[in-house]
């Protein structure tokens, strides 16, 4: 009996000591399995104020998922968008496609490369280069250049109601009839010298087609004197009335001194005119816009569920939580450009209506008049807008998973897009009110305030921190971390072996000593 | 007659019980020896079977001058190949080089195991760049403890693999962003005084990676194995920003013929600190700063 009962210890002994290797073993497999998709297609848009990237991978197993993880911006200008395929259940052979979104916040102008990376394997699965169109340059001629932003009345906020892919054709866009939430849309027009003498006498007109209902004001900015490295901005309003649907030529005309002579520059800015009608339902607190882009492009906008939200930098700013939108893309913008080219007009749309039915339900509701909101109101109007298309089929040509996944992921592009917008616009607000603080002190020499009433707006870049926007980290270091080697484990192999020659050597000596033991009884 | 027959059939029924008894026994012990046999083959394989120790790793590619000076050879280890690839730095690094004569191996990722570190004495090289991650931080529970310098291999981590030098804290297990695998084994100060072939024959160091320089540790274990010098970061750099800072300390150092001191210092007034991480390149040791590669 005794016998029986060491040798069951020792198989116990043993068996556990090969159930911690296995489970050693199991632990290893147990780490989540990261698979390799089979194809990814990356599509990247410059969208007013970011950059929007979408990426769809298709895999052959179905029980899979695919996350969108770190962004980062690397010092040569490229970004690493990691995104983690996991198996989470299988794996079951199938074709499956995933897709994810993401915005770079404001790369500069230039070429870059978006990188899709699967940062477990360390695996580059995808790259591709696109280009950051200079969202605000107007011209660059001898030794001067000059800028164009677009702002709403002088106020802090910068109107963000055209897309710089469609700097083409237009460079920014107006209302047929100024509203209330668009009345004097400004443009700020920078000069930079970049010469090494001065220039003098620096003026700037400005001129609408004289047969259509703008009205431009002042038609000359006086700039002065601009030293070397200098710039000054100078400040028009636009107004239209009943102007038709389309594209329209402003046409500027530089005139300054320099060395003594007369020099002069001359062009034209490319302007939209979009027609859109709002109405305010105060009841149910709904706001309807149709809108007709400069394109023919058509939107039906109803924004409801009026709501307050809080931004990370303690901002609380008010918007619509939910939009019925439904969109119809002209010949010019529906083919043969890219789907993307609706996602697009569709953010310049919603840009346009959701500032415009904010000046109305201000107007409709009494409350104080705030262009800066309405500017927020515009930045989400076009994330808005921008899901909206993808809504309704950006990639309708992929297979059905991925429709019914974009669609899905509709709310993913909401949420994020406005995060970043929002983001954004605060940094910028922030900057702008930096800035104008500064300028009130008398700090000025750029002639901002000393030229306009009340209120005043600079050409501010964002800092580069916001240029990161809200989901893109910096590069990361090529260093990493070091984990506690398990030395308990490293030994199993040894207590084992060990053990294995213990047992065997008392089974061996008991079977020995119970077969003598037996002889000697015989 | 019933009575003995009785007994006799009970006798038999004993022994026979008895027999089946040490058939069971004998089974069992069969069994035992065989599951030990068995295992200890397993225990055996896994432990008496190392992997097979190299004596030098052939390099991936070749940069030769036209007149080779044979006393110059360089290395450049580029373990990041596998996750910040730069070709474009490995081309100019390579070409700087080549203009002062030195015949460059160049290690990719994929080469840079444990044993070509063992190996790395051996290759006789006057200078090696090292583009390899790096760190001196390892997590303990949720909190980051400083540790000894240690370089990244690409080599995945395993427990059944290098033990000894495992058990005696030569190799450590490194993750580039924790707490999520891939492992790799690291290479500890440990490793480069204990296990390294051969010595150094006044290399210089260039460790491209980050931290090498946020402690001594592995620049003193590499001036104990016959190092000249070790160049770092005293903190985390980006790849960018370390290829930048190698291109012109190469440049100071090979080209220009300046001393180490005058060529860290040069570098990094020209390159500055990086800008996310704010590291500084320093060298080690301080008398080394005197030295200029011989052209």
């Amino acid at each position: 009996m005794k016998v029986k009962r060491i040798t069951l210890i020792l198989l116990v002994f043993l068996l556990s000591t090969h159930i911690f290797q296995s489970g050693v073993q199991i632990q290893v497999l147990a780490q989540s399995v990261h698979v390799v998709p089979t194809s990814v297609y990356v599509k990247i848009e410059q969208l007013p104020y970011t950059v929007f990237v979408a990426i769809v991978a298709t895999f052959d197993e179905t029980g899979v998922k695919m996350d969108l993880g770190n962004v980062i911006l690397s010092h040569n200008g490229d970004y690493t968008v990691e995104v983690n395929c996991i198996r989470v259940s299988g794996p079951t052979p199938g074709n499956f496609n995933f897709s994810v979104v993401t915005t770079l916040g404001i790369p500069d102008s230039g070429s870059h490369t978006v990188y899709v990376k699967e940062p477990a394997l360390d695996r580059v699965l995808a790259s591709e280069p696109f280009t950051m169109m200079p969202s605000d340059i107007l011209f660059s001629e001898d030794g001067i250049v000059a800028g164009l932003k677009t702002y709403l009345n002088y106020t802090k906020s910068e109107s963000k109601t055209v897309p710089p892919s469609l700097y083409k054709y237009t460079r920014f866009w107006v209302n047929s009839t100024s509203s209330l939430a668009e009345s004097a849309l400004a443009l700020g027009i920078r000069l930079n010298n970049t010469l090494a003498e001065t220039l003098s006498d620096v003026k700037l007109a400005l001129s609408a087609p004289s047969d259509i209902s703008f009205n431009v004001t002042p038609s000359v900015w006086t700039y002065g004197t601009l030293t070397p490295s200098a710039s000054s901005v100078g400040f028009f309003n636009i107004t239209a009335k009943d102007v038709p649907i389309g594209c329209y030529n402003f046409t500027y005309a530089l005139n300054y001194t320099k060395a003594g002579g007369p020099y002069y520059i001359a062009g034209v800015i490319p302007v939209g005119v979009y027609l859109a009608n709002s109405t305010w339902m105060a009841g149910n607190q709904t706001g309807i816009v149709d809108v007709i882009s400069p394109f023919n492009d058509t939107g039906t906008f109803v924004f409801y569920n009026y709501t307050t939200i809080d931004t990370i930098d303690g901002y609380t700013l008010q918007l619509w939580q939910n939009t019925n939108r439904s969109l119809a893309f002209s010949e010019f913008t529906g083919t043969p450009h890219s789907p993307f080219w609706w996602v697009i007009i569709a953010a310049a749309i919603g840009a346009a209506t959701s500032a415009v039915v904010e000046g109305v339900r201000q107007a409709a509701t009494g409350e104080e008049f705030s262009l800066g909101k309405i500017g927020t109101a515009a930045a989400i109007g076009a994330a808005v807008g921008a899901g909206a298309a993808l809504g309704l089929g950006a990639l309708a040509g992929a297979a059905g998973v991925v429709t019914t996944k974009l669609i899905h992921v509709e709310g993913i592009v909401l949420v994020e897009a406005i995060k970043t917008v929002v983001e954004v616009e605060v940094a910028l607000v922030e900057n702008l009110i930096e800035k104008f603080t500064a300028d009130s002190e008398g700090t000025d020499n750029e002639g901002c305030l000393k030229t306009i009433e009340n209120e005043g707006s600079c050409h501010v870049d964002p800092a580069p921190e916001d240029k990161l926007g809200s989901n893109v980290k910096p590069e990361d270091g090529v260093g990493g971390l070091l984990v506690p080697v398990d030395k308990f484990g490293l030994l199993a192999p040894y207590i084992g072996f060990a053990s294995t020659i213990l047992v065997a050597t008392v089974a061996a000596a008991i079977y020995v000593k119970r077969v003598k033991h037996r002889k000697e009884k015989q | 007659m019933k009575a003995e027959k009785k007994r006799v059939g009970i006798k038999a029924q004993i022994r026979a019980e008895r027999e089946r008894g040490r058939r069971v026994a004998t089974a069992i012990f069969l069994a035992i020896v065989l599951a030990s046999a068995a295992l200890s083959a397993y225990f055996g394989y896994t432990i008496l079977n190392p992997s097979t120790p190299l004596n030098s790793i052939e390099p991936s590619l070749q940069f030769k001058p036209d007149n080779p000076d044979p006393h110059l050879k360089a290395a450049i280890v580029d373990q990041l190949s596998l996750t910040f690839p730069n070709q474009s730095f490995i081309q100019t690094a390579a070409n700087t080089l080549k203009q002062a004569r030195y015949t460059v191996d160049y290690y990719s990722g994929e080469k840079v195991k444990v044993e070509f570190y063992r190996n790395l004495p051996v290759g006789d090289y006057g200078l090696i760049i090292l583009r390899a991650h790096s760190t001196a931080a390892e997590l303990e529970g949720k909190e980051f403890v400083e540790t000894p310098v240690s370089f990244f291999t690409s080599e995945d981590y395993s427990q059944t693999k290098y033990v000894q030098e495992q058990l005696t804290d030569q190799l450590a297990i490194g993750s580039y962003s924790m707490p999520q695998p891939p492992y790799y084994f690291g290479i500890t100060p440990k490793f480069v005084t204990t296990s390294m072939k051969g010595t150094f024959q006044n290399t210089i160091v260039i460790m491209m990676g980050c931290e090498g320089l946020s402690n001594n540790k592995m620049a003193e274990a590499f001036v104990g194995k016959g190092a000249k010098a070790y160049v770092s970061w005293d903190g985390s750099v980006s790849s960018s920003h370390t290829d930048q800072a190698t291109t012109q300390l190469l440049k100071h150092l090979v080209t220009e013929g300046q001393t180490i001191s005058q060529a860290v210092e040069n570098t990094a007034r020209e390159v500055g600190p990086d800008e996310v991480y704010n590291s500084i390149l320093k060298y080690y040791p301080l008398a080394s700063g005197n030295y200029a590669i011989q052209g």
